[in-house]
């Protein structure tokens, strides 16, 4: 069969695809890094237009996910960084972040969890969403439920070591 | 550090709460203990997902996306640089404002679900898209005329319509085997699911009494009301078990119904007499185990003694034959006649049982020497193939007539004939011969018992059942 000659890709239009591919692990990833969900857009969007502004550096290597990771991580230290992280402690989870693993994988892996959630009772989950949803930390969260930030820590550590399980469970990963 | 300690400390340092002196003690520690960094894989992963679940609204919810999920407070010290928004919030904007006029829709009094629940439910009356979240194993009960809708969190709805009654519940097993994620249990009225991708490992399902419907990432009705269940798929494919008829792959623009069993007549035959009269073997009613007679020793096989001139099988104690009037029967759902038969020598065009509607042989099966025929709204078809290929001569003899009108003549499991005729109808006065001449001969052979149902779905459950009942063996 006659196949015609393709044309040389647009460097531009293919790291907008490769952004686009990206951009959910971005924006979880900077929620990771400042809390706040505002500000974690902001950030996302700087490292966006980096990118679109540069987008043959997005080619050059093999991993374009750690690319981002790293650009995201260099724009919240220079301007936004609300809390600080120890720096060994921090790269040992940005290489875990990775082994968490990469779609379709992660859109299974989302999708037990939310199933996952349902079996939460309505406190914990309305503590999961305080810290996700509006990205608030122990000590702000623990006034709202009349909890000790220490006890916020806690509910939250096992709730979410529940649903670690569960979702492990619903993969097929652990036996239920 | 103890690994519990090192636990909570890795949550800490997740959520941005962990002072400089302790991380290094855990990163000393996580270097150098396996079980940690297990820990550390585990809890980065929930984390992440959690994250990204919070990020991700589901389809449809126009209420949870970015733009309103945005919190009112702002931390102080922003710098100008950050004040632009993000690019990608500027189509999402767009298009959720678009919604919002399309729909009618007031973002300033929509209520903020949250978006890691697993169902919300729209509220009867609800203005403004109001919804709240649904409690895992909720019951919805609907009224006349009242219609609900069911956003699951991965994107699937379910329309609940009127006088309908599902709980929704998490996890289970399904009947056939395999993990459910949400379980829909449906045991009246209908419901319309669209449902995205599901996991195959614990994918959505909703079940009926009757059956189960296994999504795969479609759009389908189901309904169940005191007839049966009706599956109807308007796009992919459905998994649509029923005891009845197994395991069914039901793609786009069919329908499948399983009707409840309706059986309407049973006879089974009084006793068993040999050549003189005398009675050697009787049923034990209502099981229809066979004892014997007083003094009669051991119980021989059954398949041996009526295939013996030996032993008649009689109706009524005396004869064979036997006329009994159903009255009305309900036959617009389909109608089977069993029997559990073994004819004998070479007769000819012999009805072995018949179901008359005034003086028309409604449905009716017939033998001419080995091949089996049946007669369907008073047309004869026969079969070119013989109803027992070994010695063995008793069997279940069946012929199901569908609602649509297609017909099965059945020797045990095995098909022997299918053909198209008028669809069944609800007739007013019915009667069953058994081994009566009709509009042929008088049949020749034992019958031991016979069973009308209005309605058979599961035929091939009957029929094993009846086997199992007279000690026949599976062909």
């Amino acid at each position: 069969m006659f196949h015609p000659p393709s044309e040389p890709a647009d460097p531009a239009a293919v790291a907008q695809q490769l952004l686009d591919a990206q951009l959910p692990m971005l924006r979880a990833y900077v929620r990771h890094l400042v809390a706040a969900p505002e500000d974690a857009d902001d950030i996302a969007q700087e490292v966006c237009l980096e990118v679109l502004s540069h987008p043959g550096i997005l080619l050059r290597g093999t991993d374009p996910g750690a690319y981002l990771r790293g650009i995201a991580r260099h724009i919240s230290c220079r301007h936004h960084r609300r809390f600080q992280r120890h720096r060994a402690l921090e790269e040992l989870i940005d290489f875990t972040w990775e082994l968490a693993g990469t779609e379709p994988d992660r859109t299974r892996e989302v999708a037990a969890l939310r199933i996952c959630m349902g079996g939460l009772n309505d406190r914990l989950r309305a503590l999961i969403a305080a810290r996700y949803q509006e990205g608030l930390q122990a000590p702000e969260i623990g006034p709202r439920f009349q909890l000790s930030a220490e006890a916020v820590r806690m509910a939250l550590m096992r709730g979410r070591q529940a649903l670690a399980r569960c979702v492990a469970q619903r993969l097929g990963e652990i036996p239920a | 550090m103890t690994c519990a300690t090192a636990a909570e400390r890795i949550w800490q340092s997740l959520d941005g709460d962990l002072p400089e002196a302790a991380a290094d003690e855990l990163v000393a520690h996580l270097r150098q203990c396996p079980t940690c960094q297990a820990t550390l894989t585990e809890a980065v992963r929930i984390h992440r997902s959690l994250l990204e679940a919070a990020l991700s609204a589901p389809v449809g919810s126009g209420t949870q996306t970015l733009a309103a999920r945005r919190p009112t407070r702002r931390p102080s010290g922003r710098t100008g640089s950050f004040r632009r928004r993000a690019v990608w919030l500027v189509p999402a904007a767009c298009a959720l404002l678009l919604l919002a006029v399309v729909l009618g829709i007031d973002a300033r009094r929509a209520p903020v679900p949250d978006p890691i629940a697993f169902a919300w439910i729209s509220e009867p009356q609800a203005k403004n898209g109001e919804r709240r979240q649904l409690a895992p194993g909720e019951e919805i009960v609907t009224g006349a005329g009242e219609i609900r809708q069911i956003q699951v969190a991965d994107g699937s709805r379910i329309q609940v319509d009127a006088d309908t009654r599902i709980r929704l519940a998490l996890g289970g097993q399904r009947r056939a085997g395999g993990a459910i994620g949400l379980r829909g249990e449906l045991s009246a009225g209908r419901v319309e699911v669209e449902a995205v991708a599901q996991d195959p490992a614990a994918p959505l399902v909703i079940l009926t009494p009757l059956a189960e419907a296994v999504v795969v990432g479609t759009a389908f009705s189901l309904q169940h009301d005191a007839t049966g269940s009706e599956l109807r798929v308007s796009h992919g494919v459905v998994r649509f078990t029923a005891e009845a008829i197994g395991e069914q792959q039901v793609s786009a623009g069919n329908t499948l119904r399983v009707v409840q069993d309706r059986l309407l007549a049973v006879f089974t035959a009084s006793s068993l007499s040999g050549k003189d009269g005398e009675s050697v073997i009787s049923w034990r009613d209502p099981s229809r185990q066979l004892v014997a007679a007083p003094g009669l020793g051991e119980v021989p096989p059954l398949g041996k003694v009526c295939t013996s001139r030996y032993y008649t099988v009689a109706f009524n104690g005396e004869t064979q034959a036997l006329h009994a009037p159903l009255g009305a029967l309900d036959a617009a759902e389909g109608l089977t006649l069993l029997v559990v038969a073994s004819p004998l020598g070479d007769g000819h065009d012999e009805r072995i049982a018949t179901l008359n509607v005034a003086e028309t042989e409604y449905l009716a099966l017939v033998r001419n020497g080995p091949l089996l025929g049946c007669v369907v709204d008073g047309r004869v078809w026969w079969s070119d193939r013989p109803w027992s290929t070994g010695k063995e001569t008793t069997a279940v003899l069946s012929c199901t007539w569908r609602a649509d009108g297609t017909f099965t003549l059945r020797s045990g499991q095995m098909v022997l004939l299918q053909g198209q005729a008028v669809p069944p109808r609800n007739v007013a006065a019915a009667s069953l011969d058994l081994a009566a001449p009709g509009h042929g001969r008088r049949f020749h052979g034992n019958l031991f018992a016979a069973e009308v149902h209005g309605a058979v779905a599961a035929i091939k459950p009957v029929i094993a059942r009846m086997a199992a009942a007279y000690s026949l063996r599976a062909p």
